[in-house]
């Protein structure tokens, strides 16, 4: 049953060339014609200004699947909602991820262990919630009765948790909850049930847009579930009294007054903890928290540097999108960072002084944004020495939206054991002589290379085992092919490239709408790109361009109970 | 630009099994005889394959010598059937790596969906069937106030193909609970603390919200498309079973479950690979291992599933010495000695650790006998030979002595036998009457002689 080790080595090679030509085309699924995304000169309008609605000729909305508040979602909507910090979805089951995003609404599903604590957070919640009744209820029930203060309270609640105004029958469900419960214990307990039943609730966990009776193309969505839409995109959390104001006023329907509402919302300290996720997702920046390396080979090395790591790129990231000229480029050529007093140290920079993160631009060694810090360069290492492989294969992933395949069975595949007579380059030069693997590691190897000052932990070196580090590299099979040396010239390219830039659009768009695109989307996609060059580049601008497209404003009519 | 499709396909095949599943009660054989049927199932799971040349056993079927690997396992050789020859024909079709493809299909008999997770250079969906333990849980879970448990040691916390091997209906995973510790809270400590009346008062609160909720669900299913309805329909279930069990009070069966003890564990969690220090392993497997014994000895559940790391796992061995990552020695298993040898090494500490499970179950006694002697005991690897990647001659060992339907002490070989008939023999000796599972064209019924 099993196919030759010569053969398979060739299958390798052909598979690998194929993959990376038609890297965005599924087998089976017409190809795109990449002419739909004309360059457009960046920075035609000033930055914050949107450009004007897509001209498709005809309206196209992607699917718009039922989605499931995250963990992350359910924390930030809880507190908006009870005022409770005690981010209870910490400790429900993670999400499941696909596309590397763990929004995705096709891939997360509830298993009885999951409805379970949900229903444990959910008894908590209202146990906490209920302590202090005046303050929930905002009515007396010595004064007004206590069956009108809970149906009071029951329609401000239940328009909050579930974002939109009760229906009859949410009410009258709501309603006997708090009867039943009332007449079996007390007041507090009949509330508390309403709390824990809101909680649970399909309007509270999941974000449901219906489809009118009787509509059969494009629905336009309603100012409530835009309200939604805007606030999970920019906040993912609830929407906020103003917004809940405008969706009520109607004042939440024009391309303008959703672009109007984008910008405020961006404005406020919750979309910078979005942007945040972005990036923690994107970049894989959490992994740096566990990290673990060999002591031997690394003797400063020491866990609490992997949190510092992590930390340095957040703020960096912070300090590139929401400062100055906001342009994402940056990510990939800024030549400062932000450093505190251990990590100075560590990194063997100019030391600074006191506990507080400082932003610097280090005189020692070569820096280019995300690409010459910790969080990247450690976590995408092995234990005890650099790994080329994988730092090629991550620029190809995340930067490009690439896919690369696992070496095939049966090949060789021993990662070289450090000695002291060879450097890393040299180790893992088989790679690129043997033909068996040269085909994937000529594309990931001599793209990897370029990173070789970097080593295992993150630290800048110009030796590799008493050699003169050799950080010369080469990115093929892209729109910036060609030769290069070391994180600089590679950040450039990556600034540069127009492929990067267009996996950057899609990157914001499976994570702002919680899918991967479809052949629907075209236009919605063509749009961003375009949006996206005339702001600079700035993610910032383009958050607000996602509100503004077909697959944002409508969604396709859904027969109940028909397909899909 | 990449365009493409979601795995929409995957869940509307989701549907058709997710309806049948009330259907499993009524399949339990009627009038079955307490003695005569297994009831527990435990599954176990290790990780990138065996050296094949190292597992299998030399000898007969009934006079027979084990090999290197499973040394630990000499003292439990009488109550063992180990099982070669049987090939994995669900994993060798479908989309997705061979790590996932063996993995998916390992417990349900099914191929992979198609769809968008990447994993190894290739897309998949999750696994096209219900697992043969949920399928189990369907039929043993109704009396017991959880249907299944399912443990992991270090799996990664990200739910993927890669990581899932439990599969409630076709592309629908169920994540292993990582940390003992919220285990053992999930186990024992609800209404810890709790007078008599705070507890029925909560449990009537519930039944009222419950209520509420199911209404809710149910009255949105109606609304929603398919796709959706599928996603939602898998939520109702959930509510559904945790209201049917609100009254279930655990019987207390042994002495151990009157004052059950919390794993000590001290500062740490492993949740999930990464917050788990591959030093803490064995001590977290361990733990793991003392609370599966503990939930099936309180009566809790019927089905436990423990899951060492994901399939192709990459968590190292320290505390054997060895800091490659297991899949990387896997890769090089034909070719490069030493990474052999750290192989066999590894096993025999997988099989050390399987030789723990089984003293503490055969150390719970239950009636006239042990726990072990009322359980079902399956323990598979995605893989056979881990450098090849192969899906043929894929290894098991089967224990437990099934009510006493089980010769056990044997060394059963078969050939070119597909490996859903080992799930449906898992189905029969739980007294469920099947005579397929999985795929239907890679089944051919029960195995033969078991």
């Amino acid at each position: 049953m099993f196919r030759s080790a010569k053969l398979i080595a060739c299958l390798a090679v052909a598979g690998c060339m194929g993959d990376i030509e038609g890297t965005m085309d599924e087998p089976g699924e017409p190809p795109i014609d990449k002419s739909m995304n004309p360059e457009v000169p960046p920075g035609t309008l000033p930055p914050g200004t949107v450009p004007p609605p897509p001209s498709c000729q005809t309206l196209s909305p992607g699917p718009a699947p039922i989605r499931r508040l995250t963990r992350f979602e359910y924390n930030n909507t809880v507190r908006q909602l009870l005022d409770d910090t005690s981010n209870p979805a910490d400790a429900f089951a993670p999400e499941e991820v696909a596309l590397g995003w763990d929004n995705n609404a096709f891939a997360l599903g509830v298993t009885p262990l999951v409805a379970e604590q949900y229903l444990n957070a959910a008894e908590a919640l209202a146990e906490k919630a209920t302590a202090d009744l005046p303050k929930l209820l905002k009515c007396d029930p010595a004064i007004t009765g206590e069956a009108k203060c809970a149906q009071t309270f029951i329609d401000a609640f239940g328009k909050r948790a579930y974002r939109r105004p009760l229906t009859t029958e949410d009410r009258t469900r709501l309603t006997k909850v708090y009867t039943d419960n009332r007449a079996a214990f007390d007041f507090r307990t009949g509330i508390s049930a309403v709390v824990q039943t809101a909680l649970l609730s399909s309007s509270f966990f999941y974000r449901v847009e219906l489809t009118p009776a009787g509509a059969t193309g494009p629905v336009k969505l309603g100012p409530w579930e835009l309200a939604s839409r805007l606030s999970y995109l920019l906040w993912n959390s609830m929407p906020d009294d103003a917004l809940f104001a405008v969706a009520e006023s109607g004042a939440l329907t024009t391309r303008e007054q959703i672009a109007a509402q984008a910008q405020r919302l961006l404005a406020d300290p919750k979309a910078k903890a979005v942007v945040r996720r972005f990036h923690q997702q994107w970049l894989g920046l959490t992994k740096a928290d566990g990290l673990e390396k060999d002591k031997a080979t690394f003797p400063t090395f020491t866990a609490d540097l992997g949190p510092l790591f992590r930390q340095e790129s957040e703020r960096f990231i912070e300090q590139v999108i929401w400062q100055g000229s906001g342009d994402y480029r940056q990510l990939f050529t800024a030549p400062y960072t932000f450093i505190n007093a251990k990590l100075s140290t560590f990194y063997g920079m100019d030391p600074v002084t006191g506990t507080a993160w400082q932003q610097v631009t280090p005189t020692v060694g070569e820096r280019s944004g995300v690409l010459s810090q910790g969080s990247l360069m450690a976590t995408l290492a092995k234990n005890n020495q650099t790994d080329p492989i994988t730092r090629g294969k991550f620029v190809r992933e995340h930067f490009f939206c690439q896919t690369l395949p696992d070496p095939p069975p049966g090949v060789n595949v021993t990662v070289p054991v450090p000695t002291p007579n060879s450097s890393t380059r040299e180790r893992f030069a088989r790679h690129s002589s043997d033909p068996a693997c040269s085909g994937c590691h000529l594309l990931l190897d001599k793209l990897g290379f370029g990173f070789e000052n970097y080593d295992g932990v993150g630290k800048w070196r110009t030796t590799d085992t008493g050699r003169a580090v050799d950080a010369s590299g080469e990115i093929a099979g892209t729109d910036v092919e060609g030769p290069f040396r070391g994180v600089r010239e590679l950040g450039a390219k990556l600034g540069g490239s127009k492929d990067v830039r267009s996996c950057m659009t899609l990157q914001y768009f499976r994570f702002s709408y919680g899918r991967g695109e479809t052949d629907l989307d075209e236009c919605t996609v063509k749009y961003l790109n375009d949006a996206f060059a005339k702001s600079g580049y700035r993610p910032r601008d383009l958050l607000v361009a996602l509100t503004q497209t077909d697959s944002f404003l409508y969604r396709p009519a859904i027969v109940a109970g028909g397909t899909p | 630009m990449k365009m493409r499709t979601l795995d929409r396909r995957t869940l509307l095949k989701g549907a058709g099994v997710a309806v049948g599943l009330p259907m499993l009660d009524a399949m339990v054989r009627p009038g079955r005889s307490e003695a005569a049927v297994a009831k527990r199932f435990i599954g176990v799971f290790e990780s990138n394959g065996h050296i094949i040349e190292k597992w299998t056993p030399s000898g007969t079927e009934t006079a027979f010598t084990l090999n290197t690997i499973h040394q630990p396992l000499v003292p439990h050789q009488k109550d063992l059937i180990f099982i070669a020859g049987l090939d994995n024909m669900a994993s060798q079709s479908g989309p997705g790596s061979d790590h996932i493809r063996g993995f998916g299909s390992m417990l349900t008999g099914c191929s992979m969906q198609s769809g968008t997770f990447e994993g190894g250079g290739f897309k998949s969906g999750f696994a096209d069937g219900i697992s043969l333990d949920q399928r189990l849980a369907g039929v043993l879970g109704a009396g017991t106030k959880f249907k299944s448990l399912e443990l992991g040691v270090a799996v990664d916390g990200i739910g993927h193909p890669e990581t899932r091997m439990i599969f409630q209906a076709p592309g629908q995973p169920v994540a292993p609970q990582g940390d003992p510790i919220a285990v053992f809270a999930r186990l024992f400590g609800q209404g810890a603390g709790l007078s008599q009346a705070a507890l029925e008062k909560r449990l009537k609160v519930r039944k009222s919200v419950l209520d509420a909720v199911l209404a809710d669900y149910g009255s949105l299913k109606s609304k929603l498309g398919s796709t959706d309805r599928t996603k939602v329909d898998a939520h109702l279930t959930s509510v559904r079973e945790i209201e049917q069990r609100l009254d279930i009070r655990p019987p207390v069966v042994t002495a151990a479950c009157q004052s059950p003890t919390a794993p000590t564990i001290m500062g740490i969690t492993c949740k999930d690979q990464l917050s788990c220090p591959s030093d803490k392993i064995p001590e977290i497997g361990k733990a793991h291992m003392d609370l599966l014994v503990l939930a099936i000895a309180c009566e809790l559940t019927h089905v436990v599933t423990l899951q060492w790391g994901n399939c192709g796992n990459r968590y190292s061995f320290p505390w054997l010495g060895i800091k490659d990552l297991h899949h990387d020695l896997g890769h090089q298993a034909n070719t490069n000695p030493l990474a052999r040898e750290k192989l066999v090494k590894i096993e025999t500490w997988y099989a050390e650790q399987f030789a723990y499970l089984l003293t503490k179950l055969k150390g719970v006694s239950e009636g006239s006998g042990t726990l072990y002697d009322n359980s079902l005991v399956l323990y598979s690897n995605e893989l056979s030979d881990p450098d090849k990647h192969s899906h043929n001659n894929m290894p098991y060992i089967v224990g437990g002595r099934a009510g006493g339907q089980l010769k056990l002490g044997r060394f059963k070989q078969y050939g070119n036998v597909p490996h859903n008939n080992i799930l449906v023999s898992c189905l029969n000796l739980m007294g469920v009457p099947a005579t397929t599972f999985g795929y239907p064209q890679f089944c051919t019924g029960p195995l033969t002689g078991l």
